[in-house]
């Protein structure tokens, strides 16, 4: 059980962070290591990709929103790419989806943010 | 042609598992609990939330609790229902047991003795006054 994380430059200073596998409390120190860099780094603009992201709990959650609230902070956004249901399940329950940009494909997430 | 006959609902029994409390075997415990309920032909959505329940449960303990040691998980299925228990030991409680109270960092243990010491005293003033009370009453010295 490990997650994945890679890290790319996209259009203009947008970087998508591509997660695959299991975020939980031992795997989401990694995805806060990746997003904190990123924003580090003076990247405010990102795009978390959750297609092969198969569990997310409360830990990974709060990984995701205090990233948010760390670009927000630079007058930037996250947008989630997501089309598992059970993954969208737990952002309906917690009422992230009000908090979040959630799409269904990159493109669509990539062009919210400009 | 005949239709292959549907499987039989297998008795799940009980089915107990002890986990280090730390992170990297929370998986574990959510594997069990898809395990489980798989066996109680529960759906995927409900699996899924087995799984973030018991792991929820789990993650509160580990990153709550300072010292404990192991998570013993027990499920157990009645006839219409999964009994899950999740209990915890903390050993370390004669070793490294702090609390914080009144802003001040103590050791649980001291606060346990603190409190058994509070209340024997207590008792002592209240049966002390109790029969001291029954005893002039009972015996009243002579005028």
């Amino acid at each position: 059980m490990d997650i994945k994380v890679n890290v790319r430059e996209s259009e203009g200073d947008a970087y998508v962070v591509d997660l695959a596998g299991e975020i939980d409390v031992y795997t989401s120190p990694k995805v806060k290591d990746a997003i904190t860099e990123l924003i580090d780094q003076g990247h405010y603009n990102l795009v978390i990709n959750l297609e092969k992201v198969r569990y997310i709990d409360s830990t990974g959650l709060g990984v995701l929103i205090g990233g948010l609230k760390r670009v927000r902070e630079h007058g930037g956004s996250v947008n989630l790419v997501c089309t598992n249901p059970q993954i969208k399940k737990i952002f309906d329950i917690t009422g992230l989806v009000k908090i979040f940009g959630i799409f269904d494909d990159e493109q669509s997430a990539m062009k919210a943010l400009v | 042609m005949m239709n292959a006959p549907e499987p039989e609902v297998q008795t799940l029994g009980v089915v107990e598992l002890r986990i280090p409390a730390r992170a990297e075997w929370v998986a574990v415990a959510r594997l069990a609990a898809a395990a489980v309920g798989s066996r109680m032909r529960f759906s995927v959505d409900e699996i899924d939330d087995l799984k973030l329940a018991i792991a929820e449960a789990c993650t509160n303990i580990i990153q709550r609790s300072e010292g404990i040691e192991n998570i013993d998980l027990r499920w157990e299925a009645g006839p219409t229902e999964l009994r899950i228990l999740l209990a915890f030991g903390n050993l370390a409680l004669f070793w490294k047991p702090i609390v914080h109270l009144f802003g001040g960092q103590y050791r649980l243990f001291d606060v346990g003795g603190a409190i058994g010491l509070a209340g024997m005293s207590l008792m002592v003033i209240v049966f002390t006054l109790k029969n001291t009370i029954r005893l002039y009453r009972e015996e009243r010295i002579p005028q």
